[in-house]
């Protein structure tokens, strides 16, 4: 009993960081419609920035977090601009932008930085002890980064202004746009913050996964089923999904062996589809 | 493929393999041409040169791996080059050296093969996945080529084939060691595991537990990994709830490191790690690595627990060129080459039938000139050359400076300094089926040291 | 015709605006004027409202508000220069709440707008995609007024509606013309249009076949046969 209730908390923390890694995506898929491929190579890219700036400018944690959003910020903006802008509505070409772009920057990382892993200390124990119970440091940081990040924009996609008008261009790009409001600055703005925080769960994932250019593969993967799971775009189903299947990935490990696990998850997923294809907390275009 | 590299699961191999079978068919019909123009000595020479090829990934995460072995063999290739080349038949050969890219699968393995074989290449070493070489051992033969590489359990390395040369240990020659080394100076005595899910990390598995339950300790929460897996934290609460007192990684590279890194995190803080495959400096060169690996009793063969100018100057270069660290993988290709490409001087031939009954006597012969000091290599009939090569267990000292010292230090006891790395040559698993039940497998330390015994093996002690 | 009108558009054409070609069209709208355009279906009346709102980019001619060019400004600077188009089929934002819908827009001026809507008024906390068709228009309408426009464009108010809302809607456009409001309307309802109009223009085929004030219009025999049913 003790084990299970350890494995629980194991998943519900690994859900936290699933959800972590999948905020980014769900915001540009939700709002954008947008099936951003090259998710999981920005994701990692905000990492390098972070270990960069904490390497070579003796950035402190949390520093190093606000500049991996920051750069990352800009940088989805100019992706967007020169890249998704122009293909929006040409799913194919969406698509295939977003997978050579992954290619280019992942073969780039690797190129320029090297295939090593990399790592950002955090200092303090690598664990607590609640109870009898163990929490790794790392993930702990990771849940409720994670949770504040899915409140703060949560918040903020249903209670300000802001997000009021992030909605309607999600509903009806051209409508809002006849009430004034610039559906293209919007856009780049989601998109924008999509990326920062794929960066800022990059950073906070490093403690836990370390940091390599090959990264962005599980965050893509996982993020794509957390989204799908979570029903497209919806905030609040992202961070449910990634507790499920964080919970799910995490006794498939404990009570099964590593070559059958992965399937768990996956046939959470399947069945979910199957059962409800908009996914759990999927209705037509709604955000939050 | 190789003992000190990620390899893929049981199922990567199963899925791998039935893409395998179509490209096999295609190849009987391809090869078989390529196989019978291929005696004919000059075809050996490509325009003058020989090549010796490279089939490793070129791209992808296991760049890291592939990066250090790359250079390894070219830098062994100018090294021979420079000293005049190749001596066959009273001429001199510069060496070439073809890369192909194995794309860590089975696919890309075959193809940089085919292409290799087809321009006459008859050499290639390399292949970090376990689908790669698995595929291409169905067609080395045919195509007279020598397959240059790791183990990766008998399942896999213990198949007939007549043109192998493995240039590491085999698993079941260390894994009692590294359970005498638990028990006795470790003092564990439950030991939690976690094996790269394939025969290479079965073998490790089993031939530690033979012994260390001999002893009598006990074998808790045997666990398996496979190297797309991220998360360890349900493997490593298992291993916290059955109080275990020493934790076994068997497993190299970046998921090893990550096991490291979250069994410290998740609890496991306080014991002794010991591990298996691929463990260079890249592994905890970070800060955040480095408490968590410091320590981990490893095996190793000699170049990596010791230190001379050889090293510093290769070192200096794989750095300038990769920006990476003297690792296992260097030495993989670096000594295997020369060995290979002195072997064809001593066999006076180009013809790798010929070269591979000539690696025994150069590698008794010319140890002293190699950086792994080989005692020889044991011929089997059918199942290619296994190199003899004595290994130490060490401690990764994660405070060493990588550009001009070991990161692993030898532990103390002789008995685990020099330790034969390879299994005796009267060992009943060189000839039998590796499906078969009636061999002994895993023997344990006692069983094992009979049988060298027996076989009046000399082991020549090797100091450092 | 005073010499300053609100809206002019000049020799205004379109051949590949995503809608029916729009040949050479010219017309204008006085301050505090109701004007129709009327035509059959695929006439290009919807086209010359997306022209004029920046929804599509015209080939040729000019678009002036108040004597500023607003030609080929993308649609939410059109908006903001103070051109308001209330689209055909009435979209609103289903998932918002009608207060949330009215917000988008607002300028401050919900105070003074919303009483025109009495409707919409006594909805403000449901979902707008429980709203009637009625409804939705309203709300349409209202979110154009709160974009402080110097001209409405009114797209097909009345489509889909049962004829006792389209009676409502007309009235509802015909109080914001008597509060000062600007009002370009397209309409198939050819009768109601003519007779809440104080101009109109006939559009058919792409190009203005005649314009004139809605008396002169109702009394062409041509728009009597076709339009009138008379």
């Amino acid at each position: 009993m003790h084990l299970f209730v350890q494995q629980v908390i194991n998943g519900v923390l690994l859900g936290g960081m699933f959800a972590l890694m999948s905020i980014g995506l769900s915001l540009v898929f939700g709002i954008m419609k947008t099936a951003n491929f090259a998710y999981g190579a920005l994701y990692m890219l905000g990492g390098y920035v972070a270990y960069w700036s904490s390497v070579l400018l003796h950035a402190p944690y949390p520093v190093a977090v606000l500049a991996a959003f920051v750069v990352m910020f800009g940088a989805g903006i100019l992706i967007e601009v020169a890249g998704f802008e122009p293909l929006r509505g040409n799913e194919d070409a969406t698509l295939i932008f977003g997978l050579g772009l992954a290619l280019v920057l992942r073969g780039g990382a690797i190129l320029a930085w090297g295939s090593q892993s990399r790592f950002i200390a955090t200092g303090g124990p690598g664990s607590v002890e609640i109870g009898s119970f163990i929490f790794p440091t790392a993930r702990l940081w990771a849940g409720i980064a994670s949770f504040a990040i899915v409140g703060a924009i949560y918040v903020l996609v249903s209670r300000t202004r802001w997000g009021r008008v992030m909605r309607a261009v999600a509903d009806n790009a051209r409508r809002a746009s006849l009430l004034g409001i610039n559906a293209r600055v919007v856009y780049w703005l989601v998109f924008g913050l999509g990326t920062g925080l794929s960066a800022v769960a990059c950073v906070f994932l490093i403690p836990v996964f370390s940091l390599s250019p090959t990264v962005d593969e599980s965050a893509l993967y996982i993020g794509f089923a957390v989204v799908i799971l979570g029903g497209l775009g919806n905030i609040v189903g992202c961070a449910v999904a990634g507790m499920i299947l964080g919970i799910v990935t995490t006794l498939a490990y404990g009570y099964t062996v590593s070559t059958i696990a992965p399937v768990f998850p996956l046939l959470v997923l399947v069945l979910t589809l199957v059962f409800r294809p908009q996914g759990l907390f999927g209705t037509r275009g709604r955000l939050a | 493929m190789s003992i000190l590299f990620r390899e893929a699961t049981r199922r990567d191999v199963f899925r791998g393999s039935a893409k395998t079978a179509g490209a096999l068919l295609l190849s009987t019909a391809l090869g078989g041409r390529v196989a019978h123009a291929a005696v004919n000595t000059e075809k050996f020479l490509q325009n003058g040169k020989i090549a010796f090829g490279t089939i490793l990934p070129l791209s992808g995460g296991f760049t890291v791996v592939s990066q250090p072995w790359i250079h390894a063999i070219q830098y062994a290739i100018e090294e021979i080059n420079a000293v005049g080349g190749v001596k066959v038949g009273g001429q001199s050969y510069q060496v070439v050296n073809p890369i192909g890219d194995e794309m860590y699968s089975a696919a890309g393995g075959l193809a940089a093969f085919k292409k290799m074989a087809a321009d006459n290449v008859h050499y290639t070493g390399g292949y970090v996945s376990v689908e790669a070489p698995a595929a291409v051992q169905g067609i080395n033969v045919r195509n007279n080529a020598m397959l240059i590489e790791g183990i990766t359990g008998k399942d896999l390395c213990l198949t007939n084939n007549t043109l192998r040369f493995y240039e590491y240990a085999l698993a079941q020659a260390t894994g009692p060691y590294m359970a005498h080394y638990a028990f006795h100076v470790l003092k564990a005595r439950r030991v939690g595991s976690i094996e790269l899910a394939n025969t290479w990390g079965n073998d490790f598995y089993m031939s530690f537990r033979r012994t260390f339950e001999q002893l009598g300790g006990k074998m808790l929460e045997r666990s398996f990994l496979e190297p797309s897996q991220t998360d360890y934290s349900a493997e490593i609460s298992k291993m916290v709830n059955a109080k275990v007192d020493l934790f076994y990684i068997i497993m190299g590279d970046g998921p090893g490191s990550a096991v490291a890194l979250q069994a410290r995190n998740g609890g496991l803080s306080g014991i002794p790690l010991m591990a298996q495959g691929a463990w260079g400096p890249e592994m905890f060169q970070e800060a955040g690595g480095a408490p968590s690996i410091d320590g981990t009793v490893y095996p190793g063969a000699r170049p990596y627990v010791t230190w001379d100018e050889a090293h510093t100057k290769l070192a200096a270069r794989l750095h300038k060129d990769t920006n990476l660290w003297l690792n296992n993988w260097f030495w993989h290709g670096y000594d295997s080459t020369k060995i290979v490409l002195w072997a064809m001087e001593k066999a006076n031939s180009p013809d790798p039938r010929e070269v591979i009954r000539a690696i025994p006597a150069v590698a008794t012969e010319r140890a002293n000139e190699l950086m792994i000091r080989p005692q020889g290599a044991v011929t089997t009939k059918d199942k290619g050359v296994f190199l003899k090569i004595p290994m130490w267990l060490g401690r990764f000292n994660a405070k060493a400076d990588f550009m001009k010292e070991t990161a692993l230090v030898p532990v103390e006891g002789e008995m685990y300094r020099g330790l034969p790395g390879w299994m005796p040559e009267n060992w009943e698993g060189y000839t039998a089926n590796p499906h078969s039940s009636k061999v002994n497998w895993y023997p344990t330390l006692d069983e094992l040291l009979a049988m060298r015994k027996a076989a009046g093996e000399k082991i020549v002690s090797v100091s450092l | 015709m005073s010499d300053h009108p609100i809206l002019r558009i000049e020799h205004v054409s379109s051949r590949f605006a995503g809608g029916s070609k729009l040949a050479d069209i010219s017309l204008s709208v006085q301050r505090g004027e109701l004007v129709s355009i009327l035509g059959a279906n695929g006439a290009g009346k919807s086209t010359l409202l997306g022209v004029i709102a920046g929804l599509y980019r015209p080939s040729s001619g000019r678009i002036l508000l108040e004597d500023r060019d607003i030609t080929g400004l993308p649609a939410h600077q059109v908006v903001r220069a103070g051109v308001a188009l209330a689209p055909q089929n009435h979209p609103v934002f289903e998932n918002m709440s009608v207060t949330d819908n009215l917000a988008l827009s607002d300028g401050g001026r919900e105070e003074q707008i919303l009483p025109l809507f009495p409707n919409l008024a006594a909805k403000r906390q449901q979902r707008a995609g429980r709203l009637s068709g009625g409804e939705r228009q309203m709300l349409s309408m209202a979110q154009a007024m709160l974009t402080t426009p110097k001209i409405c464009l009114f797209d097909e108010p009345s489509s889909g509606l049962a004829p006792k809302i389209v009676h409502e809607v007309f009235q509802t456009i015909r109080t914001l013309v008597d509060h000062g409001t600007t009002v370009l309307m397209v309409e198939q309802n050819a009768r109601a249009a003519l007779e809440l109009a104080d101009r109109a223009y006939v559009l058919e085929q792409g190009r203005i076949v005649l314009s004139g004030s809605s008396r002169e219009i109702s009394a062409n025999d041509h728009v009597r046969r076709a339009y009138l049913g008379l």
